[in-house]
């Protein structure tokens, strides 16, 4: 028997869940022919064994709850998306890192945030929340995931229009935007010297909550010395540095909407309540 | 037909006899009569829809509980797997790998273990890929080719 491929919103539809606390994610994986087990992983911190309509799928024991379930559930996105490849493991690197290009493991990571931080169960709450590591870490308390995953999803689905960007040394490894903002908005290849990012990969700044930075440290936009930003930005384990970008001020992202549909009014948000131009 | 003596067969033939009637009635009989009986039709037709709609959710939790269960005996069936491997390090990498070479279909897969972690593998992580491919029913062949 072949169990056919199902998406996220089906499994979670056919298993009655609609509370975070319903995802039970080894009963799910069971329920779409994976049986999830725990042990102690030293290359690696998770794998998928499968054959036919089963496999096994080993989470490394000795890591955090929140890593283990994503690690589930990424693994899970492998058995529904690649099946008939036998074997994956998958590092931290993996889980934190691709984001970015369409691949095997990116696939798994949509899928897993899709399983885990449902749209529907997800949207509902949160509206109103900023975009900030402070809302991610909220939110991820409630759905039992990562910060990063659960920062990435609030960005997509959240009510303001916002980014997250991972950066390096080197520059740029990733980012993702809201819906709500223009595709003609694209972050800069690394962040300005003056952005909060910058200044902990230099080692140079501690954390202290989201920091009003101006747009044209974190934007390739010829406007975007016109305004400012919330720039959140934390260092993760990786040596990397996440930051959420979040427009408290629309104007920006308003104004372009006008250029690009001529004087056309486009409601946004609904949360635009002040007008707030760098001097 | 003759009428029944027993009460209750009396009644079970009028309970039939009226569900026939209502069973003959058109959509807009039925409604009619209703609401002619006084009822609030649109509040019994949420109350209904409410009721299947707690049945059905009822059912889909159903699933999650018996997958939860389904789940601890796999872990245990799992868990049980005791397969004699062979002794030696070098043995069980070189049987892990053959039971992955000789699929085709894991070829891609297989470069990508190997390329991120193959070697990077403890003891106990090839030992309990080995068990776990026991499990699965695809390592018997390669075993028999060891002996």
């Amino acid at each position: 028997m072949t169990i056919p491929f199902k998406a996220p919103a089906t499994v979670l539809d056919e298993l009655g869940v609609t509370e975070p606390s319903d995802i039970n994610i080894e009963a799910i994986a069971q329920y779409c022919g994976a049986t999830v087990v725990y042990e102690r992983l030293d290359g690696c911190e998770a794998r998928i064994l499968g054959a036919g309509d089963r496999a096994i799928i080993t989470v490394d024991a000795n890591a955090q709850r929140a890593r283990q379930r994503f690690s589930a559930a990424h693994e899970l996105g492998h058995w529904m998306r690649d099946r008939g490849k036998l074997a994956f493991a998958c590092t931290e690197k993996v889980l934190v890192r691709e984001w970015g290009d369409d691949n095997p493991e990116r696939r798994a990571n949509r899928y897993a945030a899709d399983l885990l931080l449902p749209r529907k169960i997800f949207e509902a709450r949160t509206r109103t929340m900023p975009a900030t590591f402070e809302s991610a870490r909220a939110l991820a308390k409630s759905f039992e995931t990562s910060m990063t995953s659960t920062a990435i999803r609030l960005v997509e689905l959240g009510s303001y229009p916002s980014m997250i960007v991972c950066s390096e040394g080197s520059g740029r490894k990733w980012f993702a935007r809201s819906p709500l903002v223009p595709s003609s908005l694209w972050p800069t290849a690394s962040p300005g010297k003056r952005s909060v990012a910058a200044r902990l990969l230099t080692g140079t700044a501690t954390v202290d909550g989201p920091e009003e930075v101006d747009a044209d440290e974190w934007l390739d936009h010829p406007d975007s010395s016109n305004y400012t930003i919330f720039e959140d930005s934390v260092r993760t384990g990786t040596g990397m540095v996440l930051s959420m970008l979040w427009w408290k001020d629309e104007h920006q992202i308003l104004d372009l909407l006008k250029e690009e549909d001529g004087d056309a009014e486009r409601p946004l948000s609904g949360h635009l309540s002040f007008k707030r131009r760098r001097g | 037909m003759s009428t029944p003596n027993d009460a209750g067969e009396r009644l079970h033939a009028l309970m039939v006899a009226l569900a026939d009637r209502q069973i003959s009635l058109s959509d807009t009989e039925v409604l009619d009569d209703a609401i002619a009986d006084g009822t609030d039709v649109r509040a019994e037709a949420g109350e209904v829809r409410g009721v299947l709609l707690a049945g059905l959710l009822s059912a889909k939790r159903q699933r999650l509980k018996d997958a939860q269960t389904a789940h601890k005996e796999a872990v245990t069936s799992i868990k049980a797997t005791n397969l004699q491997l062979p002794s030696g390090r070098a043995a069980r990498r070189a049987l892990l790998a053959s039971a992955l070479q000789r699929r085709p279909e894991v070829r891609e897969a297989m470069v990508t273990l190997q390329h991120r972690n193959f070697d990077s593998l403890s003891e106990d992580d090839i030992e309990s890929a080995l068990q776990q491919l026991h499990h699965l029913g695809i390592l018997d062949d390669d075993l028999d080719r060891e002996k």
